[in-house]
């Protein structure tokens, strides 16, 4: 094989980044939905021709971690390389295929250089409405991955640069927004574009050759800086466990259970003993765990490196077949990311005990999804879709980001007045939720609440919340943070329907509020300088209660 | 107080409030800032027109500026772009790129048929501002970029600088990781002895010795190879930086010249333009007063705005007219506030527009409407045609019928003001190098010939490989370079016919 000098090999790495940059600016500006336009629920990667991911845009981590083993999947047991020709673009949504929910498809297109496939590039959007039992095919009381949408096997949408035009109409024909899941697959396509000739033209001025060894040293360094932070942590064996609130359909919480195993420069982590697979769709694919698996002992190692497949060759998963982590078909699946974000809550929880100074106490850990069907005054369907997010987890120097979005999804804010401007909502509050953050040395970081009252004659909320029971945790002494909660008020009467719901009836003048869980603070509260526990009651972030009761603040010279 | 339906009416409630907050925070230092300077001028006597560069480009009364002291957070970058604008049509470069390289920062602006980009969000610390402003985008790269290795054994060059201070090894102020400074010291591309015009002393030794024991060794590279790595990373940053800005607005860099200030500029310039297969470079004449110089160039300006959310369609025609009136007459009482004669007047509409269901618009120049006119059913088509058009242009697809909303209607009211002349140039020089230096290029030592920047003549251009020095900069020309001053005094290099750079296709 040609070598690499490690100064083009540096300068081919970052053309690669560069060249997935391009991709995602290419999504963020042309996108049309607002999951992706605002909320940045995308990411692009490049891949080379064995679907090793080499490089990929700051994007979102979850999906990140996951288009490798997708595509690796798809080049093993669907469409093998042989068959992907030039123009070329493969599509699935397929959890059980790789994919992690069916709101998420992953479209694939291979870069070929006289004649051969010298990469794949890709790109994942979260879209809009791919059918099934709720709008935004998010039916929290799906029992069957039937109930929740389209399920697209990896397939061609495009064969040599021509669109599948029977395989698009039939897309189309199974959402409930047929314009926008038209005009973001569109943005998604132009993306793989930019990105192949990007990729061609990286190719042609360093050589195939030279590409291929650099993106062979690129996963090498990686892994070996992966393998160096591993080797940093103690070894030992390291265990944790904890919730979901439950999968929508019992009470019955669901452990999430790890050990994990720091042995030299590798980890093993274990989720034996973790809760069987749920009747609801908080179920994860094994590579929806492997996803978050990774992201979590990544965060933990720290270091500046590059994240690519490399880094996952020194971490092993064992997760039982028919578990929650690793569910069976057909179990459905969309709400993947509720045991997703406690998957990165209990591997950080038992990392924890490797590198207290390193690791936080628990974030909010919850995708705050809701959705609310109605009609548009011309009777055309109308969907509003938010993600919310919460209180980051104390830090053992810093007190946790109020309402901040955590790395592992990485969404953006949507403006409530571009929210009011598009559909029949208006909102009555958006805020903080005081005393949400749990009370520590370092406190952590507030929820946040959302309020609306709904202006359609009448519309369906469906809500995917947790951390409604089991509150983020805290560490080394801190305190847990406040759960979240769903309030909705009709003619004064305010009633608390749960935190999953399907197709709960509203009408105009109901009014709908959320409030979101903190973080887990960390270190006893006691031991908070006062003058920090001072300007936090000043700001509003915790009550004259809790100010006395849990930090023992002197008010006016009053002992508590 | 501020108030954000004066500071920022527009849609977003976050970026409207975090601009208003900005304004009130800025309104009493401002303000304090004006009276003692008028307070010094009456002093001195001194009894000029006095005006304030705004972020936009444009200038602003006392009055205005202490009202709405947010619309001044990025002036300076502004005057530079706005010199870069002015140095385009001296130079006749309609389509330029501007890069100003310091030593901790990196901006890059960009002027396309002769007229600068203006943004209508921008940051300050993490916080929006929503106010119109010069577009320049700010890279973590300089000449203070560390170079490093990760435990992986991968070479990075930034994004963490030495900054000022401790500064880059050679500056002998404490700093220990080599930066591309060094790097450009041990390759003799710096003159150690005339850093500054020779106001700062540099260690040569501490740079080769920092670069060959941090990056060098571990690397398995000699001090000077890598020394050049660790440019050709920087540039090859740089340059990937340059690109992704143009590619946002679906530009192709191959179409542009660029046109470099900044202390730490002259030494990469023309490798960037390698890089980006870019043709012609221009160093302009006292790079150390650009900025300046390009303010004297402005003109007072008052950006205006309504948001108000409507399909585009002849329907809210009404709406339309009624916004652009009120605008209009809003601008017109700037102006004449301003005591800007009517003759002196120019006004300029612009509408955010977007298609239904996008939540980020695109800035569509409306052209041909007038103040007091009544817009017609062609001018809405004819803004909606460019939409289209500009939409195909940027993100590389349109959907020519689809369904179009305008967000905010905008109206910039002009005053334009007496310009200067451009200063005459007078070539003296004869083109004959001042000295001889061994600088590492491609690969090996070369004794390459140092010039004098004032020695330069118009008639005989210096081919590359060639180092020309003045107080403010140092400029490397590369081999299948040459460089002369142009009639205005500005040095530009071109790439010799037949070189064909690096590229290979």
């Amino acid at each position: 094989m040609t070598d690499v000098d490690p100064i083009q090999l540096e300068i081919i790495r970052n053309a690669l980044v560069a060249a997935s940059e391009q991709m995602s600016v290419t999504i963020w500006r042309t996108s049309r939905s607002t999951v992706i336009r605002e909320m940045l629920d995308f990411s692009t990667a490049i891949f080379d021709s064995e679907g090793r991911n080499i490089a990929q845009a700051t994007r979102i981590p979850v999906h990140l971690n996951s288009m490798a083993t997708c595509l690796e999947d798809i080049l093993q047991g669907h469409v093998p390389l042989s068959e992907w020709n030039e123009g070329d673009v493969v599509i699935t949504n397929d959890p059980y295929c790789g994919g992690q929910h069916l709101p998420d498809i992953l479209a694939f297109r291979p870069v070929h250089v006289d004649g051969a496939a010298i990469a794949i590039v890709g790109a994942l959007c979260h879209h809009i409405d791919v059918g099934g039992g709720a709008p935004g095919s998010y039916d929290p009381m799906a029992t069957e991955i039937y109930q929740e949408g389209l399920r697209i096997q990896p397939l061609k949408l495009y064969e040599g640069g021509r669109r599948n035009e029977a395989v698009h109409g039939l897309i189309l024909n199974n959402s409930r927004e047929r314009e926008k899941l038209a005009g973001d697959l569109a943005s998604q396509m132009a993306a793989l574009e930019i990105g192949a000739a990007e990729l061609t033209q990286i190719a042609r001025r360093y050589g195939t050759g030279p590409l291929r060894a650099a993106t062979e040293r690129i996963m090498d360094q990686s892994e070996q800086a992966m393998r160096a932070a591993l080797r940093a942590m103690p070894d030992g064996v390291y265990e944790f466990e904890d919730f979901v609130d439950d999968d929508g359909f019992s009470d019955q919480s669901l452990p999430v259970r790890v050990a994990v195993t720091i042995e030299g420069d590798r980890a093993v982590v274990d989720f034996t003993g973790s809760s069987p697979q749920a009747r609801g769709s908080v179920n994860c694919t094994l590579n929806m765990s492997k996803s978050a698996v990774y992201f979590a002992v990544m965060s933990a190692a720290g270091g500046d490196f590059a994240a690519n497949s490399g880094c996952y060759r020194p971490i092993e998963l064992i997760a039982p077949e028919g578990s929650v982590v690793n569910c069976r078909h057909p179990a459905p699946v969309v709400n993947r990311m509720l045991t997703g974000h406690r998957i990165v809550n209990a591997v950080m929880g038992a990392l924890a005990q490797a590198v207290p100074d390193r690791i936080p106490a628990a974030y909010y850990g919850v995708s705050y999804v809701y959705s609310v069907g109605m009609r548009k005054p011309t009777g055309a369907p109308d969907v509003y879709l938010e993600i919310e997010v919460g209180g980051w987890g104390a830090h053992p120097e810093e007190d946790g980001a109020n309402a901040f979005s955590a790395g592992f999804h990485n969404l953006a804010n949507s403006p409530l007045e571009m929210v009011e401007s598009s559909h029949a909502v208006t909102f009555s509050g958006y805020g903080l939720v005081p005393d949400s953050g749990g009370a520590g040395r370092t406190r952590g970081g507030l929820g946040l609440y959302r309020e609306f009252r709904l202006e359609a004659a009448d519309g369906v909320l469906a809500t995917s919340f947790e951390r409604f029971r089991h509150p983020p945790y805290g560490l080394d002494g801190g305190q847990p943070a406040h759960v979240g909660r769903l309030l909705i008020r009709r003619n004064g009467q305010v009633r608390e329907p749960g935190s999953k719901l399907s197709g709960l009836e509203l009408r105009r003048g109901d009014v709908v509020r959320l409030e979101t869980s903190g973080g887990g603070g960390f270190g006893d509260p006691k031991s908070r300088p006062r003058a920090a526990v001072a300007r936090d009651l000043a700001d509003g972030y915790i009550s004259e209660q809790v100010a006395r009761g849990v930090y023992g603040l002197e008010i006016d010279g009053e002992p508590a | 107080m501020s108030l954000s339906s004066d500071v920022s009416p527009e849609i977003r409630e976050f970026e409207r409030s975090s601009t208003t907050a900005l304004n009130a925070l800025l309104v009493p230092v401002v303000a304090r800032y004006l009276d003692r300077l008028s307070a010094r001028m009456r002093e001195a006597r001194f009894d000029p027109h006095l005006y304030l560069v705004q972020s936009n480009g444009g200038l602003a009364t006392p009055e205005v500026a202490g009202a709405q002291p947010v619309r001044l957070l990025l002036s300076g970058p502004s005057g530079g772009a706005m010199a870069v604008t002015q140095l385009a049509a001296d130079v006749g470069e309609p389509n330029l790129v501007g890069v100003d390289m310091g030593g901790t920062s990196f901006d890059v602006c960009v002027v396309r048929d002769g007229a600068s980009s203006v943004i209508t969000e921008g940051d300050i610390d993490g916080l929006p501002v929503r106010l119109p402003m010069m577009e320049i985008r700010t890279v973590g790269a300089g000449g203070g970029s560390i170079a490093w290795i990760d435990p992986g054994g991968a070479l990075h060059v930034g994004p963490r600088s030495a900054g000022a201070s401790p500064g880059p090894v050679a500056y002998g102020q404490g700093g220990e990781e080599p930066a591309v400074t060094d790097a450009n010291v041990a390759l003799g591309r710096i003159d150690p002895e005339y850093f500054l015009g020779g106001a700062m002393r540099l260690d040569h030794a501490a740079a080769e010795r920092a670069i060959a024991g941090k990056i060098g060794a571990p690397l398995g590279l000699s001090m000077p190879a890598a020394a050049e790595g660790m440019l050709s990373v920087a540039n090859a940053n740089m340059a990937a930086a340059i690109k992704l800005s143009l590619f946002e607005k679906g530009l192709d860099p191959r179409d542009f010249a660029l046109a470099s200030s900044g202390g730490a500029g002259g030494l990469h310039a023309i490798a960037l333009a390698e890089e980006m297969s870019m043709d012609r470079v221009v160093f302009p004449r006292d790079p150390g007063t650009l900025s300046a110089y390009g303010i004297l160039f402005s003109d007072i300006t008052h950006d205006l705005a309504r948001s108000r959310l409507v399909p585009a369609e002849a329907d809210s025609l009404p709406v339309l007219q009624d916004l652009l009136d009120g605008l209009m007459a809003d601008g017109a009482g700037l102006l004449d506030r301003d005591a800007i004669a009517p003759d002196d007047r120019n006004f300029a509409v612009a509408a955010d527009m977007r298609y239904r269901g996008q939540a980020f618009e695109l800035l569509v120049p409306w052209r041909d409407v007038e103040s007091g006119a009544k817009i017609s059913t062609a001018a809405l088509d004819r803004l909606i045609g460019d939409f289209h058009d500009q939409h195909l242009r940027q993100f590389a697809y349109n959907e020519p019928g689809g369904p179009v909303e305008i967000v905010t209607l905008r109206v910039t009211a002009i005053g334009r003001l007496p310009k200067p002349r451009l200063r005459a140039f007078e070539s003296r020089g004869t083109s004959s190098p001042k000295a001889h230096r061994r600088i590492y290029l491609d690969g090996d030592w070369r004794e390459t010939p140092v010039y004098d920047r004032h020695a330069l003549s118009l008639d005989a251009s210096v081919a590359g490989p060639a180092v020309v020095e003045e107080e403010y900069t140092t400029i490397l020309v590369a081999d299948g370079w040459s460089i002369a001053p142009g009639t205005t005094g500005d040095l530009i290099a071109r790439r010799q016919s037949g070189a064909g750079g690096r590229e290979a296709e």
